[in-house]
């Protein structure tokens, strides 16, 4: 037998020798990301805070997209200005800025109004974001204020640097502004890339990478690549709606002139920025199912695939209006009519394309429904829902687009070069076969495992945007000394302006529903695989809820936005002196 | 029917030479997508079961 004083000596020794190990593992444990109760999410009034952080978040970002992109395009129009000498380049980028300018605070309220709820409602999250971020945080409110300053001195020294060297000095204010403005968003972007697929930090969340390990993730610059295009298709849709408000609204022919070159410019701008973006999204995409094949399944395969179909509706809708748009074009120049008999072409592609595009791969049905069907997938529809159909449709959308926005540019020039005929030609042999390309690549995607049916995809995109790159380069060149025709402004049908309605509306909804799934795929986690989330609202919201939330927060942009151009166009009316009427 | 319209008229203002010059400019634009394809396909790694192409 021990005797009492030998196991208390053993006891003893033991805890000298444990200790240090306990106190060393609750050191170790000290730099773990924490681990929250369902205590540590406040109610306010009885309420979670997710649907407010969503829609606090959803509207941040509609506005600081916006603002990010204008200062964008503006300098490469200001700048357009000053290489062609035109003076009407420059009143129209002043003009841009001044919406975005009306805009500018409302982001900023947006986004103070995110992180308040952030921190009121996720207190343990946003401590632990704050763990990892540190010194960052601080880097990004200093670019916040370098993003304030330089906006209000490039907008408000515009006409006081207007000329000479001191246009010079004024494009180089927009170029540090949109620097800066760029970087802002790669900071926040990191937040979130962070929280999808965290790097920089152990399996538990505690801190062993370099601050630029942690912002450089998996998915950091996809998300940004995807994010810049789409801000810049985002604010050419927006202020596209401002010029066709403004058109409608024109009291005479030379302000309506005005207006429908603006609203042709910003569809422009729109276009080149949405042309590349499916692109960049696969490339998105492809990171995601690279780093979590679980992640990538719930977006695409899961209940959120879904989403996709309603999404394939929207951007079909954007890429109809924005074509429409084009086709009424075509009647603002004499030489427009000789293309008008392609445009119904163009229109069979584009539909065909949406058809197949909307085509979901399974259906919801009822059991008697199924046995008459024979099984879950039609006979017909079932190949027209799986991605090698998709993509196909999606590359000759895009074509079909680029193609009707060639015309337009075609019709507003008289080529004089002598290999006009031979230039023609190149351009309609690269049109076919790469149309040939994308369809064969497609068809291959059928008759292959499901990893060359993926990567078939690339050389798809490579086609488009060969077609794209070779078509403005020969265009380019056959253009040299072309006879520029008149381009009567102004003379657009009304209805054509409600295309440009379309594309924000449009664009608005699918940045909510696309933010949706992005946020989803985390599932159950805050920072997924690190830090779960226990809170009672720890679920992927129904879709029909989800459905709800967005449009309640695209019909609540929408309001800002006609409150920005009602703003906008306050600033230039003027209230007529009663004094000098009575004289 | 408008599309033969379109046919008819392509028809009518190409000549035998013109025939060849579409030809060749198509054939051109489609040996360098060919080109394209097969160096994605390979560099990607996924030139296998890809019949035209040499085995990686």
């Amino acid at each position: 037998m021990i005797s009492r004083k030998a196991l208390l000596l053993l006891s003893l020794t033991a805890c000298l020798i444990v200790m240090p190990e306990l106190a060393a593992a609750a050191a170790a444990n000290a730099g773990n990301a924490p681990v929250p109760t369902p205590a540590d999410y406040p109610m306010v009034g009885g309420m979670g805070g997710r649907s407010f952080v969503w829609a606090f978040a959803q509207m941040h970002l509609f506005l600081a997209a916006f603002v990010l992109a204008v200062p964008i395009f503006v300098l490469v129009i200001e700048l357009s200005g000053v290489m062609s000498r035109d003076q009407r380049y420059d009143a129209m980028a002043h003009e841009f800025m001044k919406i975005s300018m009306a805009a500018y605070s409302l982001t900023a309220l947006a986004g103070g109004a995110l992180t308040l709820a952030l921190f009121l409602f996720y207190p343990v999250v946003m401590g632990y974001m704050m763990r990892v971020f540190q010194g960052q945080t601080l880097i990004y409110a200093l670019l916040f204020l370098m993003e304030s300053v330089l906006l209000y001195v490039y907008y408000y020294s515009w006409n006081v640097l207007r000329y000479g060297n001191r246009k010079w000095l004024h494009l180089s204010i927009g170029l540090v502004l949109n620097g800066v403005g760029t970087t802002l968003m790669f900071v926040a972007n990191s937040w979130v890339s962070f929280t999808m697929a965290p790097s920089g930090v152990s399996a538990k969340g505690a801190v062993t990478g370099s601050i630029w390990e942690i912002m450089r993730g998996p998915l950091w610059n996809p998300l940004n690549l995807h994010r810049f295009l789409a801000n810049i298709a985002y604010g050419g849709a927006i202020v596209g709606a401002y010029a066709a408000y403004r058109f409608l609204s024109a009291a005479s022919r030379e302000e309506r002139a005005h207006y429908d070159w603006m609203g042709y410019t910003a569809n422009f701008i729109a276009i080149c920025g949405f042309l590349p973006l499916p692109f960049a999204g696969y490339w998105l995409m492809a990171e995601i199912y690279a780093y979590s094949q679980q992640m990538g399944i719930t977006a695409m395969g899961g209940i959120l695939a879904w989403l996709f179909i309603i999404q394939a509706v929207l951007i079909g809708s954007i890429l109809l209006a924005a074509n429409y748009y084009l086709w009424c074009g075509l009647g603002r120049t004499e030489g427009g009519v000789r293309y008008a008999k392609y445009v119904k072409y163009i229109a069979v592609v584009l539909v065909s394309g949406f058809l197949v595009w909307v085509t979901p791969h399974t259906l919801i049905l009822t059991p008697e429904e199924m046995q008459a069907l024979g099984g879950t997938h039609h006979q017909l529809l079932g190949p027209l829902g799986i991605m090698p159909a998709k993509n196909t449709a999606v590359n000759l959308m895009l074509l079909a687009t680029f193609l009707s926005f060639q015309l337009f540019r075609r019709a507003s020039r008289t080529t004089t070069v002598s290999w006009a005929r031979a230039g023609n030609a190149m351009i309609g042999a690269l049109y076919l076969a790469g149309a040939l390309n994308i369809v064969g690549a497609g068809l291959y995607g059928y008759i292959t495992p499901t990893v060359y049916k993926v990567g078939a995809s690339v050389p798809q995109v490579a086609t488009t945007l060969s077609v794209i790159v070779f078509c403005t380069i020969i265009d380019a060149m056959m253009g040299r000394g072309a006879v520029r025709n008149t381009v009567h402004w102004g003379r657009m049908p009304t209805r054509s302006q409600y295309a440009l309605f379309v594309l924000p509306v449009a664009f608005t909804w699918l940045m909510g529903l696309m933010g949706y799934i992005r946020s989803s795929v985390r599932t159950n986690w805050h920072i997924y695989t690190i830090m779960k989330d226990v809170s009672p609202e720890s679920f992927i919201p129904t879709i029909g809820y989800a459905g709800n939330v967005i449009t309640m927060v695209t019909v609540a942009f929408m309001a800002v936005i006609i409150f920005v151009f009602w703003l906008t166009r306050l600033d230039v009316m003027k209230q007529a002196n009663p004094n000098e009427a009575a004289s | 029917m408008a599309f033969p319209s379109v046919i008819e008229e392509f028809v009518r203002v190409s000549s035998i030479r013109s025939y060849i010059g579409y030809g060749l400019a198509i054939a051109f634009w489609l040996a360098y997508f060919y080109g394209i394809d097969m160096a994605i396909m390979h560099g990607q790694g996924l030139a296998v079961g890809w019949n035209l192409m040499p085995r990686p």
